[in-house]
């Protein structure tokens, strides 16, 4: 990997004008939503003293309702992203996003299993934590399955994680069919399309002190993940205990992953398709695509969250417009051959 | 080196400081939110809801929003349509909604049970009170109303008996307490008319009825939900009783040993009976198929609900399986009548509007 300083000059300078457009995009976001608040009002009010604001329905819509949704749905995206590049830069493979290794099925299950339990109203704070435990649960087994068995541990932790996904969905299949069909299932359905209207400030919160942290190491130990995506027996050789490094980053990203789906639901394609984004746009080396992951991936849900509850008077499910926007995206990619960043 | 590390970070240090800057103003703001009282407390009444909540409602309920089917149908039920300003996804096309009150394709769509509720559009709207569901999910939607200023009212209208409930709360919340009572008694009367008329088929010689529900002709439902209730109001013994869990598929062979005396397609039930005897032709040996007793449930007006209008449901049904009890009466004629006197517009106009408007 030569280290050349114009390529270093170029990556930077793109990394700013990233970090410029995600801006714009929040900046944009504000004023975006179904309740119409005029910008001009909602400058004034964000510039006047905050005791002042919430009489106003103006300004608790903006506060209560759409801020927080625009910060959840851009720190979640930026997770997502992050988890997928890193994934697909351990396991070598192009294909690999974050759910590879049974999380997303996990929270599933743990949310499902927390409507289940909670009773009518009071304990909803169950749900999200059931589902954050459970998915941890799912990346513990798959790497567990993957350490005993023989062979190669990346298409070991690959397989492992598609067996737990897949015993995970099953038992999830088995709840959805007994559970009470006026309470539960709707819920579980409902919980499981995914989206960013359970946003409130406490759920941001916990997000900022879960999420924010396994950012910033993963960009921290991005440089790793250049030797890991070596393959096992040259990163070996340049004296890095792969078994345990890669078991902790696999750590960080689940954490950050379960973090992310156990507020939001599952999310697809965001992990996929942004990681190639910002590999189309940085190079190969992790240094810059993992923090330009976490750019395109929060800019991209932010956009497509301001879709989902601006385009029509209902809701439209997130992961729809993802898909919508994140396939085509995907497949111009392969045609034009765009993977040649995967050599 | 040292310079282009620094560059790496410029995004993370304008991010971070965003939403740093952000949450320290969302700290100050909540502070803020336990100090300020709610002063319009004077025009102020408290009722309980179906959950149990107590919800403090202004005296005059004049704009309402219905965030599901079921509730849009019994806000009509109690006569409270005008006061109507935001409903369910559909609500806004359904024969029914919009041949008694037209006006309502106009209103905002603010979601239904399947797609969430859109918060943004209910503010929009401006309600008095809102009317949430009593799912899992509708905590969330509750808390961020309240944080609104905009009382919320849960409801659970499922079984014969909380659907009454439901009826009178709405009629209270809105106004419309004695057509609410008035549609209950009609409900009340035509139960006990059917009831009556039953007293002469012995348990032995009732009818065996198989629903083919929202999932194909090949799913059906048990007692827990309400279309169970109808069969049996209507006098027949709904063979899927045994099914938990809303709308479950049930094997062709399952159909055959049950052995129905008639066969009834719910509403939302998408296969025509003849191809799903085509598909499987085993079905030929049921009696009711031999005897041609398959009928749709008629769509307009949603009688499989748990909703007043629902007695209808009960009467179409108790004279199809029952032919000879009701040669004194004109179920069509009822229905135009209940119609007219309760919504303006008899049954026969709404059906031929649907189906006119199904022919453009």
């Amino acid at each position: 990997m030569p280290i050349n300083s114009s390529a270093n000059r170029r990556n930077a300078i793109r990394m700013v004008l990233a970090g410029l457009a995600v801006l714009g995009i929040f900046c944009l976001s504000m004023f975006i939503g179904r309740y119409h608040i005029e910008a001009g009002r909602l400058v004034q009010l964000l510039t006047t003293a905050p005791d002042a604001w919430l009489d106003h329905p103006d300004t608790s819509v903006f506060y209560y309702i759409r801020l927080p949704r625009i910060i959840m749905a851009g720190i979640v995206g930026a997770g997502l992203s992050a988890a997928g590049a890193l994934f697909q830069g351990m396991f070598r493979n192009p294909l690999v996003s974050p759910d590879i290794l049974g999380v997303s099925s996990g929270c599933c299950l743990g949310a499902a299993l927390g409507i289940i339990i909670s009773g009518q109203v009071g304990m909803a704070y169950l749900v999200p934590l059931l589902a954050f435990i459970v998915g941890i649960i799912a990346m513990f087994l798959a790497y567990g399955i993957a350490k005993i068995s023989p062979g190669d541990q990346v298409v070991m932790l690959i397989l492992a994680g598609i067996v737990v996904g897949g015993f995970f969905e099953a038992a999830l299949s088995f709840i959805k069919y007994t559970a009470d069909p006026y309470e539960d299932l709707p819920a579980i359905v409902f919980w499981i399309m995914g989206g960013f209207f359970r946003a409130n400030w406490s759920v941001v919160l916990n997000l900022l002190i879960g999420v924010l942290p396994c950012l910033l190491l993963l960009h921290l130990l991005a440089w790793k993940i250049n030797i890991l995506s070596l393959g096992d027996e040259e990163a070996g050789s340049l004296g890095i205990n792969v078994k345990v490094f890669r078991f902790l980053l696999l750590c960080l990203a689940t954490f950050m992953v379960a973090g992310c789906v156990s507020v939001s639901g599952t999310i697809g394609w965001v992990g996929l398709v942004v990681p190639h984004i910002a590999r189309l746009l940085s190079g190969a080396d992790h240094r810059y695509v993992m923090p330009m992951s976490m750019l395109v991936g929060a800019g991209f849900v932010m956009l497509m969250d301001n879709l989902a509850r601006g385009l029509t008077s209902a809701e439209i499910p997130i992961s729809i417009l993802t898909a919508a926007v994140g396939t085509p995206f995907f497949a111009y990619l392969l045609i034009k051959g765009r993977g040649q960043a995967w050599k | 080196m040292l310079k282009v590390i620094e560059r790496r970070y410029i995004s993370y240090v304008v991010l971070i400081a965003l939403l740093g800057s952000l949450l320290l103003m969302g700290g100050c703001q909540q502070t803020a939110v336990e100090t300020s009282t709610p002063d319009e407390a004077v025009q102020a009444r408290t009722i309980v809801d179906q959950a149990g909540r107590e919800v403090t409602l202004p005296l005059e309920v004049n704009r309402v929003i219905s965030t599901w089917r079921p509730c849009t149908f019994l806000v009509y039920a109690v006569g409270g349509q005008e006061k109507l300003v935001g409903v369910d996804i559909g609500s806004t096309k359904a024969p029914f909604t919009t041949a008694v009150y037209p006006e309502i394709a106009d209103l905002a769509q603010v979601g239904d049970k399947k797609s969430g509720i859109n918060v943004e559009e209910v503010v929009a709207a401006n309600p008095d009170v809102v009317f949430v569901w009593s799912g899992k999910d509708s905590e969330n939607l509750i808390n961020q109303l309240e944080q609104q200023k905009i009382p919320a009212v849960v409801l659970i209208p499922e079984s014969a008996d909380q659907m009454r409930e439901a009826t009178l709360l709405i009629g209270e919340i809105m106004g419309c307490s004695p057509q609410a009572e008035k549609i209950l008694k009609y409900y009340d009367d035509t139960l006990a008319l059917v009831a009556e008329k039953l007293k002469e088929v012995p348990e032995s010689e009732r009818k065996k009825v198989f629903l083919a529900g929202a999932d194909g002709f090949l799913s059906s439902c048990g007692t827990d939900f309400y279309q169970h209730y109808l069969i049996e109001q209507s006098g027949g013994i709904n063979v899927a009783a045994e099914l938990t869990g809303g709308w479950q598929e049930v094997s062709a062979e399952q159909v055959v040993s049950w052995n129905p005396d008639v066969i009834i397609l719910d509403p939302y039930c998408k296969d025509k009976p003849e191809d799903a005897v085509k598909m499987n032709p085993g079905l030929k040996a049921i009696t009711a198929v031999q005897a041609g007793s398959v009928h749709n449930f008629p769509s307009v007006g949603q009688w499989t609900f748990p909703i007043p209008q629902s007695a209808m449901g009960v009467l179409w049904l108790s004279e199809k399986l029952y032919p000879d009890l009701y040669e004194d009466l004109d179920v069509a004629a009822e229905a135009d009548k209940y119609y007219k006197d309760f919504f303006g517009v008899t049954y026969s106009d709404i059906v031929n509007s649907a189906s006119a408007n199904a022919d453009k």
